[in-house]
């Protein structure tokens, strides 16, 4: 799981929770895997995801350092090639092989397996 | 990239050991997966610097196929432990350049409510998939009355997606995916019609009858865009 999809994962669907989000992350196992750069692609995304989210994934698997400390994103930073350099590492290099996310309200955990975060629930859960 | 160099890369996928009849794991061949990458890229060039998801990814083919035209990012969606062990493998085979991720999830479960993925909803412009084609029963209540498992998939990826969404549904069905898709605000195109070997079952105990012939069916390669 890269931190991009992290930043899109809710517990939403579990009965009575009501933002779900964001999933607290438990890593046991993450380790970097190299992807292309594409600047425009980073500028564009990060126009789309929840930064606060991204910045505290990032601190929690010990990656924040070079990020901005700012809750939304200046344009200043979004022109930065160094940032979106940085920003590139943590959206899709950072990749959690095993632990799980846990639901900010219910404690639920939803377990990451080889790389794959398991959202499914019960009937009961529902 | 030749259509046939990609089909040859293709044919090492590994695919289902043991398809599970219920979910309807067929399996789409390099030769169409092939053919439906090659088209939508050069044809609507919807694949290149694009963010991609595909619903019911199985082991990879489709998702694997675009991949060799460069997206973005691409996500993939299986409610299977078995076919996401087989596709992660997969991925890591191909040593793919651009980023790939995979969540294990249920379309039927996702559509419940909206907000169980409000935050993916337009993140995603294109998605490629070859859904159930609703031959197993698979129904659910949602908002909007009931619908077959395979117009469940087509309406998660319209909300996922902001540009395109293109599909493999039974050529029997395109009337009725007209009309829904005109609901949601879409346009449908059939961009190829194919013949989908779909292998045979012993109605009485559901196990693929080994040996028989195989039986074609006629499947539209669909194109729906959103209306602005």
């Amino acid at each position: 799981m890269k931190l991009i999809t992290h930043n899109m994962l809710t517990s939403k669907i579990l009965k009575n929770v009501v933002t779900g989000y964001p999933l607290k992350i438990h890593a046991v196992k993450a380790e970097l895997k190299k992807a292309d750069f594409q600047p425009d692609f980073i500028a564009r995304m990060i126009k789309k995801i929840d930064y606060k989210t991204l910045y505290q994934a990032a601190e929690t698997l010990g990656y924040a350092e070079g990020m901005p400390k700012t809750e939304i994103l200046n344009e200043e930073d979004m022109n930065n090639e160094e940032t979106l350099k940085k920003l590139h590492e943590v959206l899709l290099e950072i990749e959690v092989i095993e632990g799980d996310l846990e639901c900010p309200e219910t404690g639920r955990k939803f377990p990451i397996n080889n790389g794959i975060p398991n959202m499914l629930v019960n009937e009961e859960e529902l | 990239m030749k259509l046939k160099e990609l089909e040859s890369h293709l044919q090492e996928i590994e695919t289902f050991t043991d398809p599970k009849l219920y979910l309807e794991q067929y399996i789409t061949t390099p030769h169409l997966a092939s053919q439906i990458a090659f088209n939508i890229d050069k044809i609507y060039d919807d694949i290149h610097s694009k963010n991609l998801c595909e619903f019911g990814i199985g082991t990879g083919m489709l998702t694997i196929a675009c991949s060799f035209f460069e997206p973005s990012y691409s996500l993939g969606v299986d409610i299977d432990t078995d076919a996401l062990a087989i596709c992660q493998k997969n991925l890591d085979y191909f040593e793919l350049e651009n980023p790939v991720d995979l969540i294990q999830a249920d379309v039927k479960q996702l559509l419940l409510k909206k907000e169980n993925y409000e935050k993916f909803s337009n993140l995603f412009d294109t998605c490629v998939m070859n859904p159930p084609f609703g031959t197993k029963n698979q129904r659910i209540e949602t908002e909007e009355k009931q619908l077959g498992i395979d117009i469940q998939f087509l309406k998660i990826a319209s909300e996922f997606c902001s540009n395109s969404v293109y599909s493999l549904h039974k050529s029997v069905t395109r009337e009725y995916i007209k009309i829904k898709a005109k609901q949601w605000n879409m346009k449908m195109e059939v961009v190829s019609e194919l013949k989908y070997n779909i292998p045979k079952v012993d109605s009485r105990n559901k196990k693929l009858i080994k040996d028989a012939k195989e039986k074609d069916i006629a499947v539209d390669f669909l194109r729906l865009t959103h209306i602005i």
